[in-house]
């Protein structure tokens, strides 16, 4: 499976430029965390992906298929999106909404039947969270409503995730624990492509890391390449230094009350 | 759900198995209950024998005082109070989840004060029946536009904004109703569109009773058919249109229906308010959010719910008390109850 950004482009005005000719590929198995400071053009991206904004030019393909013009329902089969937060108004149990998740598989005018929910089924038995199955939404910890969200998107059965900061919103633990689950689906093969303003967990978990400024494009490398290269004291304004602590990459901003305070 | 899946899982919410049985029977014991009661009472045993009578040879042990209390007083009454009751309340049930807003309502998104207007104005300009009734969508359908496309301009607050513009759209609809009434002939026409408007099912015709029948009978299907993407549009635009929803196509026939059964609602028996509120949320306490259960659960628990307002207005003061007076007086207090029990919550 093969993701082909060419010449994205998005304006809301007509004039400024939110996405600036974007050119990017991603395949099955890709770990690719958009890394971009506040209005860099991450949520702009998302939003043109999933078909909620058109783009004034470019194209977007999911293995050689032109995605842009197909319909919700086949949309839905290649992309699973995953929000920051979900707070509905009205409160489904779990297992209802993961099995909202299998819409894109039955007729408009059909409702789930057996098969979906032998699909809503697996899906939480893959987070171990078949005992959460009658619960209300509402009532669940942030980290458990957000493995129901990666549930309801695994129901949907769609090879590319779009996971919007997905650990914003988590503790320490969960925000790992999310991040480990992201990792093993990638190595199942999905595309997972992960929204983030954590630089260290974009470090350490993805595979490919793009960054974007103003809509452009300015950086598209692997973790490794990007500790080295010391762009991200440029892209961030701040010096950074990236040191490497038993296999994990840790971020260290250099600020001017630093002098002489460490030992 | 099947059973095994549901054991499975351990799902112990009452998913409607139970609920929709036990509102089906108090709908038909509301039902006989309605002729039960009031100036010329029918027994159920009567009742079953008379309508019987129609479509099996029985032999004829009622006077035709009843027959004709029956067919031409009192079943056209209890039916059009209960395609009025489910289709108000489904009304209610379907804007609530379309607008992601368990507070809106058809009166409270002005659709019923616009469908008023459109009856009213079709009143005075001499229309005909059923131009009066598509008068009567359209001012429906007019009143929630407008409303959308103010509450599109408060994006922050999109539960804020939907309300507060169903409350100034309302007031100018009734404002504009009211103008309608001050030039209208208080001879001849005044008369005829309070006495519309009015909310009560006494004055309501047969082709009212069919027009309602048809338009909430369709509409339920139709409905019931969008049930499954109805439940993923409560999730939001976003998140719907991720999982595969046609979100056009389903908000256009989500308003159309609700709107449509308002008018048509409003047309036959006038502002008959909060019912659309009140119903929706009684019916997801019991049956919880899901709309394959809350469908059939509102058109029973709706239409039980008028006809028996409907027979207290007939029998507890020697004139009758409009209906659209009652359901404020259950309605009004609801609501309230609804506003403080969401501001504990949140």
């Amino acid at each position: 499976m093969r993701l082909d950004i060419r010449g994205l482009s998005f304006s809301y005005d007509g004039q400024r430029q939110i996405l600036d000719k974007l050119d990017l590929t991603f395949s099955s198995g890709d770990f690719v965390v958009v890394l971009g400071r506040n209005g860099a053009g991450k949520t702009t991206l998302f939003r043109n992906l999933l078909g909620l904004l058109r783009p004034q030019s470019g194209t977007v393909e999911v293995d050689g298929v032109d995605f842009l013009h197909l319909s919700a329902k086949e949309r839905a089969k290649r992309i699973a999106y995953i929000p920051q937060e979900s707070h509905p108004s009205f409160s489904y149990s779990v297992l209802t909404t993961v099995l909202m998740g299998t819409t894109s598989q039955i007729s408009t005018l059909a409702s789930p039947g057996q098969k979906e929910m032998e699909t809503a089924l697996a899906a939480l038995r893959r987070f171990s969270i078949e005992d959460l199955a009658s619960r209300r939404v509402d009532s669940l910890s942030g980290g458990e409503r957000q493995l129901v969200m990666c549930a309801r998107a695994l129901a949907q059965n769609a090879p590319i995730l779009l996971f919007d900061e997905p650990t914003s919103s988590l503790d320490w633990g969960n925000q790992i624990r999310t991040l480990e689950n992201i990792r093993r689906l990638t190595k199942e093969g999905y595309l997972a492509i992960v929204s983030t303003h954590n630089l260290e967990q974009a470090l350490n978990y993805a595979s490919r890391i793009v960054m974007l400024c103003d809509g452009k494009l300015v950086a598209d490398a692997s973790p490794q390449e990007l500790a080295m290269q010391g762009s991200l004291s440029s892209f961030y304004g701040l010096d950074v230094s990236v040191e490497r602590i038993r296999g994990h990459y840790v971020c260290i901003p250099q600020t001017e009350d630093d002098d002489g305070m460490v030992d | 759900m099947r059973k095994e899946a549901r054991e499975r899982v351990g799902f112990k919410v009452d998913d409607g198995g139970r609920t929709i049985p036990l509102l089906a029977v108090a709908f038909v014991v509301i039902f006989f209950v309605s002729f039960a009661l009031g100036r010329y009472p029918v027994d159920p045993i009567t009742l079953v024998k008379v309508l019987l009578s129609r479509v099996v040879d029985i032999p004829v042990t009622w006077s035709r005082q009843v027959e004709t209390v029956i067919f031409n007083i009192r079943l056209p009454r209890v039916l059009i109070g209960a395609f009025i009751g489910a289709g108000l309340s489904l009304s209610g049930l379907v804007y609530q989840g379309i607008f992601q807003n368990p507070m809106v309502s058809p009166d409270v998104l002005g659709s019923t004060s616009g469908a008023a207007v459109g009856s009213a104005l079709g009143i005075l300009l001499g229309m005909g029946y059923f131009s009066i009734g598509a008068m009567s969508f359209l001012g429906g359908l007019l009143a929630v536009a407008i409303v959308l496309l103010i509450a599109r301009r408060v994006p922050s607050q999109p539960v804020l904004g939907l309300v507060l513009a169903g409350i100034m759209v309302s007031s100018l609809f009734n404002s504009t109703l009211s103008f309608i009434k001050l030039v209208a002939d208080t001879d001849d026409v005044l008369p005829q569109i309070t006495y519309y408007l009015i909310g009560s099912l006494t004055s309501t015709r047969d082709s009212d009773l069919v027009a309602c029948a048809i338009i909430v009978s369709a509409c339920s299907i139709i409905l019931y058919l969008f049930r499954w993407p109805l439940n993923v549009m409560t999730l939001g635009e976003e998140e719907a249109v991720s999982l595969g929803v046609d979100t056009r196509l389903t908000r256009l026939v989500a308003i159309a229906c609700a709107t449509l059964m308002t008018a048509v609602s409003t047309a036959a028996a006038g502002m008959i308010g909060w019912i659309g509120l009140v119903i929706p949320h009684l019916v997801r306490m019991m049956t919880g959010c899901d709309y394959r259960k809350t469908i059939p659960a509102t058109l029973l628990l709706g239409s039980s719910f008028l006809m028996a307002v409907d027979t207290i207005s007939r029998i507890a003061t020697t004139s009758e008390i409009p209906i659209g007076i009652l359901t404020s007086f259950i309605g009004a207090p609801f609501f309230l109850y609804l506003i403080i029990r969401e501001g504990r919550r949140t």
